[in-house]
């Protein structure tokens, strides 16, 4: 499932358009600690948070992320979005919340990582 | 120059995870006897006890005004401020900000001697909806220093909340907690560009003075702490 077909199934707004959403999707995590999404958010997936801080784009960048969803309303900075842009990091914003979101993608077929590969904070 | 022993982070009875014996004679009394010249008094989201403690002190103890403000991204940051009056002014700002939460246990305003004057509602130990920039500018809109606490924590520090310190921040210092000092976690944090401190954060008293960090100044106050976190005029602030 590319992004562009998630934007479009769960009518999400677009907020770096232009960029590519050809891009295809298998997983995700959800998460507002972004030292877990750090540690564990799976390569390639798409990052589900209420966090709109400028360090978003930096901690999806590293986790190899393909997309950011921001999800209960919640909206970026122009900075954040203008990193993202810059960043080539497709950004999306959802009025709902993110269990709603994690719900509606899980039904799409996407997946998140297995609870056997977590590391980091709280990690016993 | 001197040198003062300063704990910069003790909690009060104000704040409900606290002791409730973390009352100001009691604060004083257990930072004397360790030897502290300093104290920074940072309930979390407010000021309100801050004058009571420093009447409690007396000329005995230098007590800095201050408060650890939780950001909406619950990352913990320790105000230092010039005066009670600044902290306080910069308390108004975040309980204003603050949810109307439930209170479930007390937060207790007290006068010098303990006695209780009032309890709090707003439920204080929760995010405010301060942004991480808009807390450090809120800080220094006020004359204060902003360092972003227990970095070194795995809870409510800007690394857990952010995955690490953004390295345009404008923090005065970051402080390592009083373990993370003993263990020698502050060198993973030295080269970032920031002063380090540590403190007790202490809610029990005592806990009190169980980190500190050591000042070469001129004399026990705010503005030469400000000149010993930025290095300047020979002043100087160390881990002990």
């Amino acid at each position: 499932m590319t992004l562009a077909q998630i934007q479009h199934a769960l009518g999400l707004g677009c907020l770096t358009p232009g960029l590519d959403l050809g891009r295809e999707v298998t997983a995700a995590h959800a998460s507002d600690l972004l030292s877990d999404a750090l540690a564990n958010a799976p390569a390639g997936g798409v990052l589900l948070t209420i966090q709109v801080h400028l360090n978003v784009v930096a901690v999806a960048l590293h986790a190899q992320q393909a997309a950011v969803i921001f999800t209960w309303g919640m909206q970026p900075d122009e900075v954040v979005v203008r990193r993202a842009v810059e960043e080539r990091l497709p950004l999306f914003a959802a009025a709902a919340s993110t269990f709603e979101i994690a719900g509606e993608l899980y039904g799409l077929g996407v997946r998140g990582a297995p609870s056997a590969s977590r590391t980091g904070p709280g990690k016993a | 120059m001197i040198r003062v022993a300063a704990d910069l982070h003790v909690h009060t009875c104000l704040s409900s995870c606290a002791e409730r014996a973390m009352r100001p004679r009691a604060i004083v009394e257990a930072a004397v006897a360790r030897g502290l010249g300093m104290i920074g008094v940072c309930d979390h989201n407010s000021a309100g006890n801050v004058r009571s403690v420093a009447a409690a002190a007396g000329d005995r103890l230098c007590v800095i005004a201050g408060m650890e403000i939780a950001t909406r991204e619950e990352a913990h940051v320790v105000g230092l401020f010039p005066s009670a009056a600044a902290a306080e002014e910069a308390a108004r700002e975040v309980a204003a900000s603050l949810p109307r939460c439930r209170v479930p246990e007390e937060q207790e305003l007290v006068d010098a001697d303990g006695a209780t004057l009032g309890l709090e509602p707003l439920l204080l130990s929760v995010a405010s909806a301060f942004s991480l920039e808009g807390t450090v500018d809120l800080v220094h809109r006020h004359g204060g220093l902003a360092i972003a606490a227990h970095v070194d924590r795995r809870s409510f520090s800007v690394p857990s909340q952010l995955g690490f310190i953004p390295t345009d921040a404008l923090f005065e210092a970051l402080e390592v907690s009083a373990h993370g000092a003993r263990v020698g976690r502050a060198a993973a944090f030295a080269g970032l560009g920031f002063a380090l401190t540590t403190g007790s954060d202490a809610h029990a008293i005592d806990l009190v003075g169980e980190g500190f960090v050591v000042l070469d100044v001129e004399a026990p106050c705010f503005r030469e702490l400000a000149l010993a976190l930025a290095g300047s005029d020979g002043r100087e602030c160390g881990i002990a």
